[in-house]
């Protein structure tokens, strides 16, 4: 579960986000929305504890998380959260599996049966001993989603993951996610895409660092 | 060490550096250590490390010392005579004796037999005497007969100048008794040495007998190879230090995705440093080697000693070089634990 409460994100004299307030219930899909510039990868970084907040206070899974130092910050991440990115953000000299087999290696043990099985169910298992530069942009995402899981987070947090996607592939990693959410994972993307934002349970419309509705 | 081996080129050179580094310290090492022992060695096995004089007497006839710790000693009897028309002071020794306590001697020649004489080779251009010809030694006592040289002396020391003769042969021409000088040599407990004999009325005196010239050259190759290597092991730390600033700088997406994925910066430093050790440890190794052949080759040209492998130099030197390595990396990793991932992966 995610509570925010009057977060406040300022840059310099720049203020990202203004007084957001919302929730995100556990287990469901929330979609973040708005133009560009609108704070929407500030909050999702913050909600990532990629970020701290500037005022406010953030609850996720029970824990203030703008209390916590750099250290702790990291070790929640580490457990608690999974990521996925719009530009894949793969090592370009490893492999599938070694891309996903490092999220483990930071986690807890590396365990490369566990990897496998989390690239063959996003159906990458014909190509694990892939690098990056052999793969096409949907299996890089699907990659992404595989290392964002394989440490089992209750939370996947994902900045436009179908947005450098084709049509087929965006339909690919739309149906993962939705699997995921069928498991009762929280699910929260940032994203343009408004056949996303039609699947979410919720979505958090910002405007100018504003949330501008919760619906 | 994976991303180490596909940056292989670019830290190729810091390599390089580390490996020339470790080179100096491994035949800095090699020389101190095995030709600093095998001089001291020398000196324990053969040289001597006290002059014994005679007490009240003028002479030492009966020289019989029982201390465990001597462990051979040479007499001298130093006297002057006239040979060919000039006065020269002769010294008569025993030299099987003189030999081992003077390793260093080197002779062209042979030592002398019944009725033969060593000449030192400033009395041998003196007097234009070579290996084989004869002399005849005059003294107030005796008009000797004829000597053959068979061999001539060269220590660079005042010995040059003398002519040594057979320990008995000497007590007859010189008419004197016994030694006016004998040179012990001692193994551990010197103090206790000097304690015996001057309790036997014994004038000693501690000398120096490695060649003081051969130690002041060890001293000044030492210094001249810790400076160079100083100098080498900075210039190898500068470089890999900018090397890893470069990698650093391009890998910062990476390293940022590492801390977006659960990296703790203990960790983050592990790695680098991990990868700097492996660096350290490509450059030390083949530094030793070449090292070794350095040493072997100074020691051979300059010190005329052959040197022996060291385990505990390898070691150091490996240690040396990681140590260097890690030195360079340090501010290199402190950048990348600066790097904050939510910048980075924005593409900022």
């Amino acid at each position: 579960m995610i509570i925010a409460k009057n977060l406040v994100k300022k840059y310099d004299t720049t203020c990202a986000l203004k007084d957001a307030s919302f929730t995100v219930e556990k287990g469901e899909w929330a979609n973040i929305m708005g133009p560009s510039g609108s704070g929407k990868t500030t909050l999702l970084n913050l909600i990532g504890c990629l970020d701290t907040p500037t005022d406010g206070s953030l609850l996720v899974n029970g824990i203030e998380t703008t209390k916590l130092s750099q250290k702790e910050r990291t070790k929640f991440r580490r457990e608690n959260i999974g990521l996925v990115f719009q530009q894949f953000h793969m090592i370009p000299h490893l492999t599938a599996l070694e891309n996903v087999m490092i999220a483990q290696y930071f986690h807890s043990i590396e365990d490369e049966g566990e990897a496998k099985e989390a690239l063959m169910r996003v159906g990458m298992g014909h190509r694990l001993h892939h690098l990056p530069s052999q793969l096409s942009g949907g299996e890089q995402q699907r990659v992404c989603i595989a290392r964002a899981l394989i440490n089992q987070p209750g939370i996947i947090l994902a900045d436009e993951p179908t947005g450098n996607l084709d049509k087929k592939n965006e339909e690919a990693v739309l149906d993962i996610f939705k699997g995921l959410h069928n498991e009762g994972r929280t699910i929260v993307i940032v994203t343009h895409n408004p056949e996303i934002g039609r699947i979410g349970e919720k979505t958090i419309q910002l405007s100018h660092g504003e949330v501008e509705c919760v619906t | 060490m994976k991303s180490l081996w596909v940056r292989k080129e670019k830290f190729l050179i810091a390599i390089i550096a580390i490996m020339l580094g470790a080179a100096m310290v491994a035949s800095l090492l090699t020389i101190s250590l095995d030709i600093k022992e095998k001089m001291g060695k020398e000196l324990r096995g053969y040289g001597a490390n006290l002059i014994v004089l005679p007490g009240e007497s003028g002479y030492i006839d009966q020289f019989k010392p029982e201390h465990p710790a001597i462990i051979g000693f040479a007499p001298f009897l130093y006297f002057k005579a006239e040979v060919k028309a000039k006065k020269i002071e002769l010294a008569g020794t025993d030299f099987k004796a003189a030999r081992e306590m003077n390793p260093w001697w080197r002779i062209e020649g042979v030592l002398p037999g019944p009725q033969e004489v060593l000449v030192g080779i400033n009395v041998a251009k003196k007097l234009e005497l070579k290996t084989g010809d004869s002399l005849s030694i005059q003294t107030q006592y005796l008009n000797t007969g004829s000597f053959k040289v068979s061999g001539v002396l060269d220590t660079g020391t005042s010995d040059d100048d003398k002519i040594f003769i057979d320990f008995e042969n000497a007590k007859q021409i010189s008419g004197k008794n016994g030694a006016t000088s004998i040179q012990v040599s001692v193994l551990g407990d010197i103090e206790g040495v000097i304690s015996y004999l001057e309790d036997k009325n014994y004038k000693v005196k501690k000398i120096r007998q490695v060649a003081e010239n051969e130690k002041a050259l060890l001293e000044k190759t030492q210094l001249l190879m810790s400076l160079v290597a100083f100098f080498v092991l900075c210039a190898a730390s500068l470089g890999l230090l900018s090397t890893m600033i470069t990698s650093i700088l391009e890998r910062s997406r990476e390293i940022g995705l590492m801390k977006a994925l659960g990296c703790g910066n203990n960790r983050l430093a592990a790695i680098f440093l991990a990868e700097a050790g492996a660096m350290g440890i490509a450059g030390g190794v083949p530094g030793y080697f070449i090292g070794l052949l350095l040493a072997q080759f100074i020691g051979l040209e300059i010190f005329d000693m052959q040197v022996s492998l060291k385990p505990e130099v390898f070691l150091l030197t490996i240690a040396a070089s990681i140590l260097v390595a890690f030195a360079g990396s340090l501010l290199p990793v402190r950048r990348a634990i600066s790097i904050d991932p939510a910048v980075i992966l924005r593409g900022e």
